[in-house]
C-alpha cells in the first residue's frame, strides 16, 4: 500500500485550474521532491493533501484512508507544515507541542514533547514565549509539532525557509534520518539544489501540471560537464578540442563535457602532460543540465527556478 | 467524546492565555468601578438630605407667610388664602409626625402596611365586580389586589419598605444589572468571544488545527463550550462584583424587599378612546420574591442571556475571516440591535429581536411587557433567544464543515 497517493486530483480556485490532474504516489522511507516555480501550485495540492481545501476531483489516499470521506483515519499518521508555521505566539513552545499533542491523541504526552524537542534541538528554549522566538526557532517548532504524533507521513512546504545553512544541513540530515527510520517524507521546494541533496525522487510541477517525474540518482548519473580553472585557459581549450573533447570558454574559465568520472581523470591527465597547471576542477551541476532535458526548458527557465 | 474533552481543555488553555481575557477583565473591573462610584456619590447626597430638617424649614417658611398675610387688610380673597395656607401648614405637621413616628420607632411602618391592606381592601369591596368591568377598572383591582399581597409579604418576612433617602444595595444592584445585561455585558462578551475562530483565521493557526485528525465540528463544538461557558462565567463573576461593590458602599439591608415575578398584561384599547392603551396586569400566575433570591435568579439568566450572545458573536467569528471584522459586525449587532429595540420598541415584531431579551428577568417580572406594550413572558424570551442561537450556529457549522482554508 502507497503511504501517498493522488489519482487525477485537480483544483480549481476562483475560474483557474491551479492544479490539473496530479497523479502521484510516495511510499515509506521515500524523501518526495516537490519542485516547481512561485504560483505553480505546490502549496495549494499540500492543502489539499493534508485536508484543508477540498479536491475539485480526483482523490487523496493516506495509508489507503480517503482523505475526503475519512479525513479522521487518514490525518491521524499525517505531520504537516503548510506554508509558515504559525504557532501560538502566546503560548510557550511547550504548550504548543502539548496542545498538538492532545489533538493528534499522543498518548505519553510529556515525554513525548522532550523527545520531539530534542530531536529539532529546542529543548534549551522550550518553556519560552514562542513570540520571543527567532524565525528559526519557529521553523523548528514548526518541525517539532509535525513530527508529534510520530507521523508515517510527513508534508512539508518549503520547510528551510529562515534556516541558517547550518540550520538547513540539520534539517537535511533530520530527514534522511526520518526516512532511513521509515517515515514517507513530501517535501514542496523550489530550489532544485535543496532536492537534489535531499529527496530520492522528484516531481516537477509547472502551471498546475505534473511536467516531469524521476529519481534523483537517475539524474545525477546521467550526462554533466565540468569547470575548470587552469593556468593557460587558451592553451587549454586548443588541447582538449584536439583530443576530441567538447569544450566552451566561459571567462577564465573552461566548461568540458564529461559524462563520469574516468572522463574527468582523463581530462586532467590530458592538460598536466601538455605542462598546464590545473587549479580547480569543479562538477558542473551534471543534475540541472539532465534536469533541463528532462523537463525540456532552456536555462533562463532554469535561473528563474533556481 | 474523549477527543471533545482534549480541544476543550486546548480552547481552554488558549482562552485563559490571550490577551483579550485581560482587557475583559479590566472592563469588567471599570464597569463595577463606574457602579461603585455612582452608588458612593448617590450615597453621599442623600446623607446630606435631612427630611425631617427639610420639611421644618417648608413649615417654617409658611408660618412666616401667614403672619405677613394676616397683617394685611382683610378681603374675602385674603381669607381664602389665608385658609387654603392653614390646611397645607396641618398637612404639613402630620407628614413632618409621620416621619418623626418613623425614625424615632423604626416599626411604625407595620401599622401603616396594616392600614394600607385595610384601605385597599375596603376600595375593593366598593368596587363593581364581574366580567363586564372596564379595562380601566380591572387594572384598578388587580393593582389594589398586588397592594395588599406586597404589604402581606412585607409583614410577613420583616421587609420595610425603603425609602428615601434610605438606600437599598439589593435593589441598586437589580437595576444597575438590568441596564448593564443590555449594554456592558454583552460587549465584554463580544470581546472575550468574537475572535475564536476568526483570529486563528487571522493569525494563521488554524491550519495547524484543522490538518490533526480531528473533526471539524468536534473542533468547533469545543471552542463553542468553551466560549459560552467563559462567557457565562464571566457575567456571573461580574454580576457578583456589582453586588459586593453594592453591599460595600451600601450595606446589607433590604435583601427580603418584595419583587414581582411572573405578571402578565394584556394591552387593551378602550372603544371611547382608540390611542390610549391600557395595561391589564393578571396576577394569576404571578409570585413575589425577596429581592435577593430575585437578584440571583436575575443573575442566571444575565448569564444564559449571555450564552446567547457569545453564541452570535462566534457565528460572527466563523463567517468572517478577520478577527477585526467580527469583533466589528458582533458589536454593532448588539450596539444596533439596541438603539433598534428601544426606538421601535411599541411594534410587535421588535419581539423578535435577540436584544429585546438580554435581560430575561424583566420579562419574567412583566416590566418588559409593559416597556413593549405587548405581551411578553420568559418563555417567550427565551423562545426567541434559543431560535437565534441554534439557528446562527448551524449556520456556523455547516460553513465551517464545508469550508476550504485557503488563505490562512
Ligand atoms: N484563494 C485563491 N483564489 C484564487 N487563486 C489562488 C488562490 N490562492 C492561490 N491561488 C493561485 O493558485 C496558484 C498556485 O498557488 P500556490 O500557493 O499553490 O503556489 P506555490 O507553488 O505554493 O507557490 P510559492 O512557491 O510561491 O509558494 C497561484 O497562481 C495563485 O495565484
Ligand atoms: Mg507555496
Amino acid at each position: 500500500m502507497h503511504v501517498l497517493e493522488l489519482r487525477g486530483v485537480s483544483k480549481r480556485l476562483g475560474r483557474r485550474m491551479v492544479v490539473e490532474d496530479l497523479n502521484m504516489t510516495v511510499e515509506a522511507g521515500e524523501v518526495y521532491g516537490f519542485l516547481g516555480p512561485n504560483g505553480a501550485g505546490k502549496t495549494t495540492t499540500i492543502r489539499m493533501i493534508v485536508g484543508l481545501i477540498r479536491p475539485t476531483a480526483g482523490e487523496i489516499r493516506i495509508l489507503g484512508h480517503d482523505v475526503q470521506r475519512d479525513p479522521v483515519r487518514a490525518l491521524a499518521h499525517v505531520g504537516a507544515i503548510v506554508e509558515n508555521p504559525e504557532l501560538y505566539s502566546y503560548l510557550t513552545g511547550r504548550q504548543n507541542l502539548i496542545h498538538y499533542a492532545r489533538l493528534a491523541g499522543v498518548n505519553d504526552i510529556a515525554r513525548r514533547v522532550e523527545r520531539v524537542a530534542e530531536r529539532v534541538g529546542l529543548a534549551d528554549r522550550l518553556d519560552e514565549k514562542v513570540k520571543r522566538y527567532s524565525l528559526g526557532m519557529r521553523q523548528r517548532l514548526g518541525v517539532a509539532q509535525a513530527l508529534i504524533a510520530d507521523p508515517k507521513l510527513l508534508v512539508l512546504d518549503e520547510p528551510t525557509n529562515g534556516l541558517d545553512p547550518a540550520g538547513m544541513r540539520e534539517f537535511r540530515e533530520l530527514i534522511r534520518a526520518l526516512a532511513r527510520e521509515g517515515m514517507a517524507v513530501f517535501v514542496s521546494s523550489h530550489l532544485l539544489a535543496e532536492v537534489e541533496q535531499m529527496c530520492d525522487k522528484v516531481a516537477v510541477l509547472r502551471g498546475g501540471r505534473v511536467i516531469a517525474e524521476a529519481r534523483i540518482a537517475d539524474l545525477t548519473a546521467s550526462v554533466g560537464h565540468v569547470w575548470l580553472r587552469v593556468s593557460r585557459p587558451d592553451m587549454a581549450q586548443a588541447v582538449l578540442r584536439n583530443s576530441g573533447w567538447e569544450v566552451a570558454r566561459d571567462g577564465g574559465r573552461l566548461r568540458v563535457a564529461a559524462k563520469d568520472e574516468a572522463a574527468i581523470a582523463a581530462v586532467v591527465r590530458a592538460l598536466v602532460e601538455q605542462g598546464i597547471d590545473v587549479y580547480e576542477v569543479a562538477p558542473g551541476g551534471g543534475l540541472e543540465q539532465s534536469f533541463l532535458a528532462l523537463t525540456g526548458e532552456s536555462p533562463a527557465h532554469a535561473a528563474g527556478m533556481a | 467524546m474523549g477527543t471533545l474533552w482534549n480541544v476543550v481543555r486546548n480552547e481552554w488553555m488558549k482562552l485563559v492565555r490571550r490577551r483579550r481575557l485581560t482587557v475583559v477583565a479590566i472592563l469588567g473591573l471599570c464597569v463595577v468601578a463606574l457602579f461603585a462610584f455612582g452608588e458612593y456619590h448617590r450615597l453621599r447626597e442623600a446623607q446630606n438630605f435631612n427630611p425631617v430638617q427639610i420639611q421644618q424649614t417648608a413649615i417654617a417658611q409658611m408660618e412666616s407667610e401667614r403672619t405677613q398675610l394676616a397683617q394685611s387688610p382683610p378681603t374675602a380673597q385674603r381669607d381664602a388664602q389665608l385658609r387654603d395656607l392653614d390646611q397645607a401648614i396641618a398637612k404639613a405637621k402630620a407628614d413632618l409626625a409621620q416621619t418623626k413616628a418613623r425614625t424615632a420607632s423604626p416599626e411604625t411602618w407595620r401599622q401603616q402596611a396594616q392600614a394600607a391592606i385595610e384601605n385597599a381592601k375596603q376600595q375593593l369591596s366598593q368596587m363593581p365586580s364581574g366580567p363586564a368591568l372596564l379595562p380601566s377598572q380591572q387594572a384598578q383591582r388587580a393593582s389594589l389586589q398586588a397592594e395588599i399581597m406586597e404589604n402581606q409579604f412585607r409583614l410577613q418576612h420583616h421587609a420595610p419598605p425603603v425609602v428615601w433617602p434610605q438606600m437599598n444595595s439589593w435593589e441598586e444592584t437589580v437595576s444597575f444589572l438590568g441596564v448593564a445585561a443590555k449594554t456592558f455585558i454583552p460587549l465584554l462578551v463580544v470581546v472575550l468571544v468574537a475572535d475564536i475562530v476568526a483570529g486563528e483565521m487571522t493569525d494563521g493557526t488554524i491550519k495547524l488545527l484543522v490538518v490533526r485528525p480531528v473533526r471539524r465540528r468536534t473542533l468547533l463544538l469545543g471552542k463553542w463550550l468553551v466560549v459560552t461557558a467563559a462567557s457565562a462565567l464571566c457575567s456571573l463573576v461580574l454580576c457578583g462584583l456589582v453586588w459586593l461593590a453594592g453591599i460595600l458602599v451600601l450595606g446589607t439591608k433590604g435583601a427580603m424587599s418584595p419583587h414581582w415575578v411572573g405578571v402578565t398584561y394584556q394591552f387593551v384599547t378602550s372603544p371611547d378612546q382608540p390611542l390610549a392603551v391600557t395595561p391589564v396586569p393578571d396576577y394569576t400566575h404571578a409570585a413575589l420574591l425577596p429581592v435577593w433570591q430575585y437578584l440571583l435568579y436575575d443573575s442566571l439568566w444575565i448569564a444564559a442571556a449571555m450564552v446567547v450572545v457569545a453564541s452570535i458573536a462566534f457565528f460572527c467569528s466563523t463567517i468572517f475571516k478577520s478577527a477585526m471584522v467580527s469583533t466589528a459586525v458582533s458589536m454593532g449587532a448588539v450596539v444596533i440591535g439596541l438603539v433598534v429595540t428601544d426606538m421601535a420598541r411599541h411594534q410587535g415584531w421588535v419581539r423578535w429581536l435577540f436584544p429585546t431579551h438580554l435581560n430575561l428577568m424583566s420579562d419574567w417580572s412583566g416590566e418588559a411587557a409593559l416597556a413593549l406594550q405587548h405581551p411578553v413572558t420568559l418563555g417567550l424570551g427565551v423562545l426567541v433567544l434559543v431560535i437565534w442561537a441554534v439557528v446562527l450556529l448551524a449556520v456556523s457549522f455547516i460553513r465551517f464543515g464545508r469550508q476550504d482554508i485557503l488563505n490562512a
